[in-house]
């Protein structure tokens, strides 16, 4: 059997070894001047894993909107479409894909599509046995994560120009109090406002059985450096008084760039628990 | 909190060894409540055959090579019964779900066994039953003797096989 | 806790190395057993059947159980180990653990058992911890409980716990009695009654801390931090009849299964039974009515449950039969089953030399008829009563329907054949969460036969056939089995979806498979293609991926 696992377990990579990610381009972005803080806000980062296909989803939108009504800024939120009801159809309605490497990669590690959907993670609390969150316990998940005090602080800038379709986007992590523990940042962009086909369940949401003009809010494009992220603090290593992050991302001919926000966020490499988050639109 | 569990177990098994080093008797079956047919109470470490061995069979109403099993058996159990004295206890391990369609099922298939109920599973559980069927051979001292599991054609003649050494007094093989 | 949980094991190695050191008399009769299984699979992507890659190309599953038995006492640990969980297992399962431990003691009256244990009241309505770890399923108990007898024919059981969720524990804290009263035993020893009667109740109640809740958007919940259960049932039987009966309610249980209604939960169980030799017949009927009662308000998979509601549907052995299987809708569902058991005597005509045996079988499943709590308020809204039900009326749902006919025969000592012939009602926009789809009508044909070329060699072939213009269409499946007993199987296997509607989705699903068996140990290797399923529970439909790779399975019992 240890054989058999060899045999297959083999994964021979070819050249090239390695691919470019978050390559700050100061040339093409101009770092800009970041203005003083003065309060220190503590937001929360829900991610709510979903599909097309999945009927239960649009309830779970729902209450994630409702949230998002009642703690403004404090909230940011991404609907992560991956999984089985995420995937396109061959025909019919749901051939539009949702989906992005990041977000299939975040589905695979946390497996929350393989427990079901609609769940969710709330600043990624609880890995690796208690993360998966439904939505019924969102609220008081996300209330909960709120009473902590921020140990990080995120300040964005984004510049878009239309013509290039070029967005330079600028984060600024500034450490409150020493940490040292190993950290990273993650850049995503979102999309709102996607009008497409959504199957539903939930005659007080939408028609049943689907939604064939549903508005998709907060869906994940991609990741603007990586779906893991860049290391901003080290173990080991004195943090240093901010870390300035920019990084260049020619957006993709069919986003709408006034419906796309950037989306950042640092968290802890080994429990993965989110830190601190942020959210500012394109334009 | 797992290394005191390692430490438990290993001592565990250190003083079950040195347990056996003494002039010993084999394993016998463990006491377990569960109910027969007419829902009576019994306890397993009870079950007896006036000295004579016993076949204790794990099965299901779902497990077809289970069924297979007692069928065959039973189509040859009034030889086996009058041959060797054997007496075979069929333990269904069907939940709620099922466990009320025993009786009619067993009465209209004729089996002449005495059938019990393990609806929760313990008995199976405390004879580290993993998949069914099943089947242990007992001896005239309630010491469990042999042990196997699945079942295909042909596999009846291996048991009454052992039945009968184990009366003969001849070593069982493996 | 975590103090706790250290404390017990620590216990039982003093009471050991105590009685190790005392006179080898103690642990003269002491003795280890346990067993072992591990399933492992290697995976390959495969585009076609909607196999996906999976990274790490190899998963394991494996436990082993160690059991100490010496006179009154017991003590027995297990040991997991998921890397990482096989696909269709829940992936919080991952990493390797000791989740179950306990010490107990017992004697004629007392039985007292502490750390994880199981337990089932009456048929399970109001609470039972099971496990079954072929689906990955174990909500056991972790506490301590306490088997009473004081006197013959009665038995009282009180146990407190907290329930398992992988490798923590929930949030809930479950407290559960039981008494069950074997009349006859009790006022009636020498057996001179000829009926029978066994009477139980429960009682159990779940204790879970307040927690915030917001619906309807303003709305913020006033829940209940313990909710109580109880149950009632009898038993009566005389000579060949039966009829068992069992009524449990729940008081009010806002929770994401329900969507937060305040209104009590109520099963009922019933079923007569008559049988004498060569002839059985049962008849049952069953209604759930808002019964999901879990130790976490918020839990929506299928962890954390307190009770257990049984699908009153046969369980059915041959892939094709068990395509649609139904899954119990906690929410509301009324279902009536008959089944009829007859042999047909030896010697007669249609007979033959061993008999002929049938079995008809035939299940009814419907939702509940729901009406307005109050005349204006929707059906099933959050922060209500929720609704009304008339207790015996039939909803409008058709949920499931099964007729199936089943005929045995063995004609000589080396031919055997089976034939079973099916009817199937599947409401596939309920059970699998496609909504709009038309209900799946299906027949289903089996054939098995074996033949026997001599004492030890046989030749089993299954064909199976599943006809329906819903769905994915026909389907026909056909198995070809080789045994040498005792100790080795062969089988090959295929199930093809020619009946597609759509020509590249009419795919074949090839498996080879041989096993080894010595004693109590077994080696089972298959290879080929799995489909895919997809299994809703509680307001979240979860997908088993479509596999095809290697799988091996090794069990081993000591």
């Amino acid at each position: 059997m240890a054989a058999l696992s060899v045999l297959h377990a083999c994964d021979k990579i070819s050249e090239p070894y390695s691919t470019t990610i978050g390559v700050t381009d100061t040339a093409a972005c101009p770092v800009p001047e970041f203005p003083a803080v003065t309060v220190v806000e503590k937001r929360v980062l829900l991610e709510d894993y979903t599909g097309h296909t999945c009927v239960n989803c649009p309830k779970a939108a729902l209450t994630a909107r409702n949230l998002k009504e009642t703690y403004g800024e404090q909230l940011v939120v991404i609907a992560v479409h991956a999984g089985f009801f995420a995937n396109p159809t061959a025909s019919g309605d749901f051939t539009y894909d949702f989906r992005s490497e990041a977000g299939t990669a975040w589905d695979n590690f946390f497996g929350v599509g393989l427990v079901g959907n609609p769940n969710g993670l709330i600043n990624r609390l609880g890995y690796p046995n208690n993360h998966i969150t439904a939505p019924a316990g969102w609220g008081n998940a996300v209330s909960t994560a709120l009473g902590t005090a921020p140990l990080v602080d995120l300040q964005m800038i984004n510049e878009y120009d239309n013509d290039a379709r070029k967005l330079c986007t600028h984060i600024k992590t500034r450490f409150i109090t020493s940490i040292d523990r190993n950290l990273k940042l993650v850049v995503v962009l979102n999309e709102s406002g996607i009008i497409q086909p959504q199957k539903n369940n939930d005659a007080e949401v939408g028609e049943v059985p689907v939604i064939l003009n549903y508005e998709h809010n907060h869906v994940l494009r991609g990741a603007i450096n990586s779906s893991w992220g860049n290391t901003v603090a080290q173990k080991g290593t004195a943090n240093p008084e901010s870390v300035v992050k920019t990084f260049k991302y020619i957006l993709n001919g069919e986003y709408v760039a006034a419906n796309c926000q950037v989306v950042a966020f640092v968290y802890d490499d080994e429990t993965k628990e989110v830190l601190q988050a942020i959210e500012k639109p394109v334009l | 909190m797992k290394k005191i569990i390692l430490a438990c177990v290993l001592i565990l098994a250190y003083s079950a060894g040195k347990a056996q080093e003494q002039p010993v008797t084999g394993k016998k079956l463990p006491s377990v409540m569960v109910k027969n047919l007419e829902g009576k109470t019994i306890n397993t470490a009870e079950l007896n055959n006036d000295g004579k061995p016993m076949i204790v069979s794990f099965w299901a109403l779902w497990c077809k090579p289970c069924i297979n099993e007692l069928t065959t058996i039973s189509d040859v159990y009034p030889d086996w019964v009058s041959e060797t004295g054997v007496k075979l206890i069929a333990v269904s391990i069907d939940d709620s779900r099922s466990s009320s369609k025993v009786l009619p099922t067993v009465n209209a298939k004729g089996w002449e066994y005495e059938v019990l109920l393990d609806v929760n599973g313990d008995f199976k559980r405390a004879m580290n039953v993993n998949m069914i069927p099943h089947t242990f051979l007992i001896n005239g001292n309630g010491e469990i003797v042999w042990q196997h599991t699945s079942f295909s054609e042909g596999s009846e003649l291996q048991l009454i096989d052992k039945v009968r050494r184990l009366n003969a007094g001849e070593p069982l093989g493996e | 806790m975590r103090v706790f949980t250290w404390i017990v094991p620590a216990l039982v190695m003093l009471v050991l190395t105590g009685v190790n050191a005392k006179a080898q008399s103690l642990t003269e009769g002491g003795r280890v057993s346990g067993n072992f299984q591990l399933d492992a699979q290697v995976y390959r992507a495969d585009s076609a059947i909607g196999a996906y890659e999976v990274e790490e190309k190899m998963r394991m599953n494996t436990f082993a159980n160690i059991l100490y038995t010496n006179g009154n006492f017991n003590a027995g640990v297990r040991v997991e180990s998921y890397l990482n969980p096989i696909l269709g297992y829940d992936p919080r399962y991952k990493g390797s653990g000791v989740p179950y431990w306990f010490g107990s003691w017992k004697n004629e009256q007392f039985d007292i058992t502490v750390g994880n244990f199981y337990e089932q009241f009456g048929s399970g309505l109001v609470l039972r911890s099971y496990e079954e770890r072929n689906l990955g399923y174990d909500n056991a108990l972790r506490g301590a409980r306490v088997k009473f007898m004081p006197y013959q024919g009665v038995t009282i059981k009180g146990l407190i716990g907290t329930q398992r969720f992988f490798w923590e524990q929930g949030p809930g804290i479950v407290r559960g009695l039981d008494g069950d009263f074997a009349l006859n035993e009790m006022f009636d020893k020498n057996g001179v009654c000829k009926t029978r009667v066994v009477l139980g109740g429960s009682f159990v109640s779940k204790y879970q801390p307040l927690e915030d809740i917001v619906v309807n958007d303003t709305s913020l919940l006033k829940l209940p931090a313990n909710v109580a259960s109880w149950a009632a049932r009898f038993n009566l039987s005389r000579g060949g009849f039966s009829l068992d009966g069992e009524y449990a309610t729940k008081l009010n249980d806002p929770s994401s299964i329900n969507n937060f209604i305040y209104k009590k939960g109520e099963s009922m169980l019933l079923q007569a039974t008559y049988s004498q030799k060569g002839f059985g017949v049962i008849a049952a009927l069953k209604r759930t009515d808002n019964m999901s009662y879990k130790s976490k308000r918020t839990e929506t998979g299928n962890a954390l449950d307190i009770n257990y509601l049984p699908a009153l549907t046969r369980q059915h052995a041959y892939s094709l039969s068990a395509m649609y299987p139904y899954a119990t809708q906690p929410n509301g569902e009324l279902a009536v089953q008959g089944q009829l058991n007859y042999k047909i005597k030896k010697g007669s005509k249609l007979g033959g030399k061993y008999g002929t045996d049938i079995a008809l079988n035939y299940s009814r499943i419907t939702s509940i008829k729901k009406e307005t709590a109050d005349g204006e308020t929707a059906i099933g809204q959050s922060g209500t009563a929720g609704y009304t039900s008339p207790f015996f009326a039939f909803g409008d749902q058709l949920y499931f329907q099964d007729l199936n006919l089943e005929l045995q025969h063995k004609f000589n000592t080396r031919y055997k054949l089976l034939v079973s012939y099916m009817y199937l009602n599947y409401n596939i926009d309920v059970i699998e969460g496609h909504p709009g789809d038309p209900m799946v009508k299906a027949h289903i044909l089996i054939a098995d036969m074996t033949y026997k070329y001599d004492t030890r060699n046989a030749i089993k072939i299954e064909l199976q056939h599943l006809a329906t213009k819903q769905d994915d269409g026909d389907w026909m499946q056909y198995m070809v089995e080789y045994t040498m007993a005792p100790k080795w199987f062969f089988t090959f296997s295929d199930q093809f979806n020619y009946g597609n509607a759509e020509k590249d989705r009419q795919l074949h699903y090839p498996t080879v498979a041989m096993g080894y068996t010595q004693g109590s140990n077994r080696l089972t290797l298959t290879y080929g293609k799995q489909r895919e399923g997809i299994i809703c529970v509680g307001g979240v439909c979860r997908n088993v991926p479509a596999s095809n790779g290697l799988s091996i399975t090794l069990t081993s019992t000591f």
